[in-house]
């Protein structure tokens, strides 16, 4: 399917909804003025990769006008520079930090701003903010961190019914509503199809949904890229024509959905993943590195990471995004999986 | 045993046609194959996985053999002699006292293999010293464990060894296994910073095994303070790697913050 069309069925996700349902979500606390507990004064929002907890706790500040505190340098975190810290005190307006996983390296001298950090979130010096968090990143800093835990929030995964809705919600433009969404091998409606055809008891609807939603782990962003790689504008062969005709009859336009067994998902070796372990878990801590930056935190040298992310990146288990290396959607379920089973610290999601 | 059932069994031997070699030779080749597959077709599957599973997998490759060697001699018992009490006792008495004259420590070996079986003083990817030899168990054989050691030698050590030497087993059956790495310093330092230095160093590893606990121990020495790190490598084959990259990137934390390591003067260079 060309690029324009993927791009108008399932555009970039707009994260004005979930800036609404964290509205709700802190109504209590935005209207409290004096906090009983100083532990209270920040809250933690923690969301899996791909989850977009920075693109949306950003949309979420400027929707309020808080302050958005971006991370500090690499050479602040590794030189273990307050200065940066300090400049936070100095102002009392709210604030929101989106990514606190750019502001440690797991390295010997990647962690002390981080903890000065979070022992100041904790005691309420640095007043009322939000901070985003990535959950393999929270996972590390947990164990690096002695402090209680704070008060953290997280989204609920996706299921079924959320991604279904979400993806017939995201669908722009008002030629879309007569826009059904089938089963390329079968014919099964993927989406719900439109109120006047439910009733047809003929009707099939197929598993691809449920399916999706228990292979991204109700990750949002995962689904939304597996989501994107499996629409076509043609069924498969096998179907026949009647079956494939039927929707003109309706006065609907079809979508092409690739049956799940056939999406090109990446197969890595188990060697490769075995070799490259350390890399991917490195990456997953991070929520992304450059290649300058990877080498320092691993037993490798820059040449031989750099060999590394090459293979990797042909088993589509990284992507680049500018200038940093990150888990790709589509790799990332696999990645977790074997992590998980080779002992590594997985993240609670 | 009485002179009646010896001559039974006698009788029975005489008797053996050549219907029951042929089955005794098949059975026998057979089972060897079926040995060689699992010795073979295990391992493989063992290393597609990971941690402990790997290591319940290599477990069952000396089991396996033992209940398909048990199964072969009593379907060749079977066509040597009628399975009666007396026929029996008399086989394995016989077996016995030839075993037990003409290759006294060869039998020890194979009962104490049947031994290490059971009380699993070691298993298929344990880390084992015995006898100053320390290495990977690669295989259980029926007389001897295979081991490879970190220069990449195999040793063979006979079971024997149970009876009356000190098995250490550095990660017995789990995946945890226990490494350390050493420190000298020169004693004019802040040691509280150095242990926080330390710590983080291990902490950071990206080999560590961050659901084990990291121990720093600290002992003064006439010639300096001693630091050990205690800690678990994910997986115990990298051991070796987890220590090196402790001891790199402590090295470099430690000059990083101005620590000044412990030099002694060579023996030469004191002696007038």
């Amino acid at each position: 399917m060309p690029e324009a069309q993927i791009e108008r069925i399932v555009p970039t996700p707009d994260w004005q909804p979930a800036v609404a349902a964290l509205d709700d979500t802190l109504t209590e606390w935005l209207v409290i003025e004096h906090l009983s507990n100083p532990s209270h004064a920040c809250v933690f929002v923690i969301a899996p990769p791909h989850g977009g907890h920075g693109d949306m706790l950003t949309a979420w500040a400027r929707h309020h006008d808080w302050r958005i505190v971006n991370p500090p340098k690499l050479e602040q975190i590794l030189t273990q520079d307050l200065t940066w810290l300090e400049e936070q005190v100095r102002h009392p307006s709210p604030w929101v930090l989106p990514n606190l996983e750019r502001c440690y390296l797991r390295h010997a001298s990647g962690l002390e701003l981080v903890r000065h950090l979070l022992d100041r979130s904790h005691t309420g010096s640095l007043g009322r903010g939000i901070i985003g968090c990535d959950s393999w990143a929270w996972a590390f800093l947990r164990k690096a961190w002695n402090g209680p835990e704070p008060p953290a929030l997280a989204a609920q995964g996706f299921d079924q019914q959320c991604l279904a809705r979400w993806f017939q919600d995201s669908i722009a433009g008002s030629e879309m509503d007569r826009l059904v969404f089938r089963q390329a091998d079968s014919g099964a409606y993927v989406l719900p199809p439109p109120a006047d055809m439910i009733e047809d008891k003929s009707i099939k609807t197929s598993e691809f949904l449920p399916i999706l939603a228990a292979h991204v782990r109700g990750i949002p962003g995962i689904a939304h890229a597996i989501w994107r790689a499996s629409l076509r504008t043609t069924p498969d062969e096998t179907l026949s024509d009647t079956a494939a005709n039927e929707d003109s009859a309706n006065q609907c336009s079809t979508v092409w959905v690739t049956p799940w067994h056939q999406i090109r998902q990446p197969t890595p070796t188990s060697a490769l993943l075995r070799e490259q372990a350390t890399l991917l878990h490195t990456l997953l801590l991070h929520a992304g590195l450059t290649r300058a930056t990877l080498a320092p935190l691993l037993p490798l040298a820059l040449s031989s990471a750099e060999a590394a992310l090459a293979r990797l990146e042909d088993a589509d288990l990284v992507i680049r995004h500018e200038n940093e290396w990150r888990i790709s959607p589509m790799g990332y379920p696999i990645v977790r999986r074997f992590l998980r089973d080779d002992g590594y610290l997985i993240d609670g999601f | 045993m009485n002179d009646d059932s010896i001559h039974r069994l006698a009788m029975n031997l005489s008797h053996l046609g050549q219907t029951a070699l042929v089955q005794m030779l098949l059975i026998a080749v057979t089972v060897w194959l079926l040995i060689s597959l699992i010795q073979r077709l295990v391992p493989a599957l063992a290393s597609r996985l990971s941690g402990r599973h790997r290591l319940h997998a290599l477990a069952l490759v000396p089991v396996l053999r033992l209940l398909a060697i048990a199964a072969a001699f009593l379907l060749i018992l079977q066509r040597i002699v009628e399975p009666t009490f007396e026929n029996l006792v008399g086989v394995l008495g016989a077996l016995g006292l030839a075993l037990g004259f003409a290759a006294k420590d060869y039998a020890s070996s194979l009962i104490a293999g049947i031994v290490a079986l059971y009380e699993l003083p070691y298993r298929p990817g344990d880390w084992i010293e015995v006898d100053g030899i320390y290495g990977e168990v690669r295989t259980i054989g029926m007389r001897t464990v295979e081991i490879v050691t970190p220069e990449d030698t195999v040793a063979h050590i006979p079971h024997l060894k149970l009876w009356n030497q000190a098995i250490l087993n550095a990660n017995d059956g789990s995946q945890y296994l226990q490494c350390e790495a050493d420190f000298y310093l020169h004693p004019h330092h802040d040691a509280a910073q150095v242990h926080r230095i330390l710590h983080d160093v291990a902490l950071t590893s990206p080999l560590l095994q961050i659901d084990r606990s990291i121990n720093v121990i600290v002992r003064e020495k006439p010639f300096g303070t001693h630091y050990r790190i205690k800690a678990y490598p994910l997986d115990p084959r990298q051991q070796f790697a987890f220590v090196t990259d402790l001891t790199v990137r402590g090295k470099a934390a430690l000059r990083d913050a101005g620590m000044a390591l412990a030099s002694v003067p060579a023996i030469a260079e004191q002696s007038p």
